[in-house]
């Protein structure tokens, strides 16, 4: 009798222990019977979840015998949680995947290449725009497909309001008219602000100096990925133009301090009203028609600098995709839920997922501003800001190097260093990243 | 308190030890009982605390970036971090403000509040329960509502400060504030502290403030000359938990500001957490290597302020 209640404490003792191991956040459909889940990650919050729940639930309708965990995680995470279930060896089957962290995953083959099972099922790297497909390659070999468009992500969304009511025409075209429409639409007592005409470090790019340096002709990073080219000229004028943006906003003090009352989707500063003009990506559309359907704007490219040209503004870093990880338990079911996500044109996949949020799409086919036939009015505005855009190359340190570019940045708002110097000594800290990435991994 | 946790040290350090097979039925079956619940415990500390211990000291010596065996490289890390880390230094020096004001403003403030709800206040329990409740929300909500209160626009904390002519304070912009913005959060966790010390309070006898009274001691004399003495085992617990705590400052800090501005509010723990896990390829081994000069250094504090105390902490009963 002891025994057995001994025996029966033990096992519930242990049961206990156990449960929170055993716990994870999951979002599996119950009607889906299969015999293979997957295991699915992905960084798509706000208003796209219940997009991603319904394009998931039309996968598994169109894959019978296969379901999915569709486990939403924040983004700023990413790299810990994968690196984390890469390191217990319990990947994920397929997980949304930065552009910018592919040199590293791909050099130490952590994830599978593609390319064998897109010539299995005859998807044609033809299908994707040519810009798109370029962001997936890695020593010659494919390691995930694009979704969203890597294009589109540095558009300036402006308040056509602010821009009447300060008697500004025309949308400025260079970085000096760009300074002189900022000052005319800030609105503020001298030492407090109480609105913003432009954040220049707002837009994405390393603190913005990558946008930048972009829209003035520079290249932060030669095309083999192996040396830094930001001391230059072009990243000096970047700089300048920063440092005269934060003044006329009375500094890169008050412009942090009043940027803490912006957020994300409903919360955002061009939302909100914060700021009259604000950098930012195509997505941007999908926000401001979900929560200020009666905001007035417009949409531009973004202003060029002195080096700079007209055909060149806007600036991709990166963008997204799917890839499977190399320990995935079931890589080939995996495949199916990557081909859906990202090249599905007929049903509730890629195509469908890119036009519910009215966004430029990777695929050739697949018009991103029509939805349910009709083309959105903004769409031809928007794709021509996005054929400016230029693909700026991701190096396999980006993290890291991107924390440089943004302490530079500061260095130089804060007025602790020149701008000479803050260049020179960030160029040669990410060049000495760079060229221990290479001497180990190339 | 404390001088609870000695004398039942001394009782068994007194006990002789016993065998198992003199043991008597019953008491076997205690034993059994007892090794059957601290079980979980103790598969818990092996596997999540003496393991990954051990495991980061061996990862300190070597390259590792998760995805491929380690490499050893020995002291490598060691000499890097000392020789060519300027943010190691500058997250150092970070947190030992951070320790120095945190650990300084819970223990002056703790005591100063168990004093207070130490004597016959009205609503006494709810007072308690006030300053102790925040202590117990998960800290990623504490740093969603300090975000507000700290807000330079339209925090509540400038709206105060306004009342007495103070302008609005630019407190996670300015890299002279920033810091102190996370120091006055500490406050919210100085209701454990409080409690703490109210224990310590409430195991002083009645008869020594009677006795001082006696002799003419007026309130600061009774605070100075039989509070503080009878209290330094309890000042002495708190001390060394918050020390340790505060070292290892990391998730306001990463949630509400990532280590800005000017990295003003990078602490160590944040500066070790970049190397593991945001940076590509990822540091594990330097980043084990950081993690054990924290260890050394809270294991140095911790050993200095366990030597003095025979200097300072004072036990009732105890002879010198």
């Amino acid at each position: 009798m002891f025994r057995k209640r001994t025996l029966l404490l033990a096992i519930l003792v242990i049961i206990f222990a156990l449960v929170p191991l055993s716990m994870t956040a999951t979002a599996q459909n119950p009607d889906c019977e299969g015999d293979v889940t997957l295991t699915y990650w992905h960084h798509w919050g706000g208003n796209r979840i219940p997009l991603q729940e319904h394009q998931v639930a039309a996968f598994e309708d169109a894959h019978p015998g296969i379901c999915v965990d569709n486990v939403f995680l924040p983004w700023d995470n990413r790299l810990q949680n994968l690196l984390a279930a890469i390191a217990a060896g319990n990947p994920p089957d397929v997980t949304m995947f930065g552009r910018q962290d592919l040199p590293f995953f791909a050099a130490t083959e952590s994830i599978i290449p593609l390319d064998d099972y897109m010539a299995a099922d005859g998807v044609d790297p033809a299908i994707f725009h040519p810009s798109e497909f370029a962001g997936t390659q890695f020593n010659g070999k494919t390691w995930l497909l694009p979704l969203p468009g890597g294009g589109a992500y540095n558009i300036v969304w402006y308040n056509t309001d602010h821009f009447a009511e300060a008697g500004i025409e025309s949308f400025p075209e260079t970085w000096d008219e760009m300074l002189e429409a900022a000052e005319t639409l800030r609105l503020g007592d001298g030492e407090f602000l109480e609105r913003i005409g432009l954040n220049a470090q707002s837009t994405s790019g390393a603190g913005g100096f990558l946008t930048w340096l972009n829209a003035n002709g520079g290249d932060w990073i030669t095309p083999d990925l192996r040396t830094i080219t930001i001391n230059n000229e072009e990243g000096a004028q970047a700089l300048e133009f920063m440092q005269a943006m934060a003044e006329i906003n009375y500094g890169i003090q008050e412009v942090n301090a009043f940027w803490e009352m912006a957020g994300e989707f409903d919360q955002g500063p061009l939302i909100q009203g914060l700021v009259s003009m604000e950098i930012n990506g195509s997505w941007t559309l999908f926000q401001v028609e979900a929560h200020a359907e009666n905001l007035s704007y417009d949409v531009a490219p973004i202003p060029y600098g002195p080096n700079g040209s007209a055909d060149r503004r806007g600036s991709a870093h990166g963008g997204w995709g799917y890839m499977v990880p190399k320990n995935a338990a079931h890589p080939d079911e995996a495949w199916k839920l990557v081909k859906w996500l990202t090249t599905e044109v007929e049903g509730d996949g890629a195509c469908w997922f890119i036009q519910q949020q009215q966004r430029p799409s990777p695929l050739v086919e697949c018009n991103g501003y029509e939805k349910d036939g009709v083309v959105h009015p903004r769409a031809e505005a928007l794709l021509g800001v996005a054929a400016l855009d230029y693909l700026v190359p991701v190096s396999p340190v980006q993290p890291e190097a991107n924390q440089i570019i943004g302490r530079m940045v500061e260095d130089v708002l804060f007025g602790d260093s020149s701008i000479e110097d803050a260049l020179a000594s960030a160029e040669a800290e990410i060049q000495e990243l760079l060229d221990a990435f290479w001497e180990e991994y190339g | 308190m404390a001088t609870a946790f000695g004398s039942q040290f001394s009782a068994l350090r007194g006990r002789r030890r016993e065998r198992w097979s003199d043991l008597s039925p019953m008491r076997k079956r205690e034993a059994k009982f007892g090794f059957l619940f601290i079980a979980p415990w103790f598969i818990g500390v092996l596997l999540f605390a003496l393991f990954p211990f051990i495991a980061s000291f061996v990862l300190s010596f070597t390259k590792y970036n998760i995805v491929a065996p380690p490499e050893w490289v020995g002291i490598e890390h060691y000499e890097h971090i000392f020789t060519d880390d300027p943010l190691f230094l500058k997250s150092l020096k970070n947190t030992a403000v951070y320790v120095g004001g945190s650990v300084a403003i819970r223990i002056l403030l703790g005591f100063g509040l168990a004093l207070l709800l130490n004597t016959k206040v009205r609503f006494l329990g709810l007072w308690r329960t006030l300053f102790y409740v925040p202590s117990v929300v998960p800290i990623v909500a504490l740093s969603i509502v300090w975000l507000y209160v700290l807000n330079a626009r339209a925090g509540l904390l400038n709206w105060f400060l306004g009342f007495f002519g103070i302008s609005r304070i630019r407190w996670f912009a300015d890299p002279d504030f920033a810091m102190l913005a996370f120091l006055i959060m500490s406050t919210t966790w100085v209701g454990v502290t409080m409690v703490i010390f109210l224990a310590g309070l409430q195991g002083i006898p009645e008869e020594y403030y009677d006795a001082a009274k006696i002799d003419g001691a007026n309130m600061a004399q009774r605070l100075w000359r039989v509070t503080i003495p009878l209290m330094t085992p309890t000042i002495y617990l708190n001390v060394l938990i918050n020390i340790i705590g505060a070292f290892q400052v990391f998730t306001q800090v990463f949630i509400m500001t990532g280590g800005a501005p000017r990295d003003a509010t990078r602490t160590y723990v944040l500066h070790l957490f970049d190397h593991a896990f945001q940076y590509l390829p990822p540091q594990m081994g330097y980043s084990s290597a950081l993690a054990w000069i924290l260890f050394m250094i809270i294991f140095a504090f911790t050993a200095v302020i366990v030597a003095s105390s025979q200097r300072w902490v004072f036990y009732q009963g105890a002879e010198d």
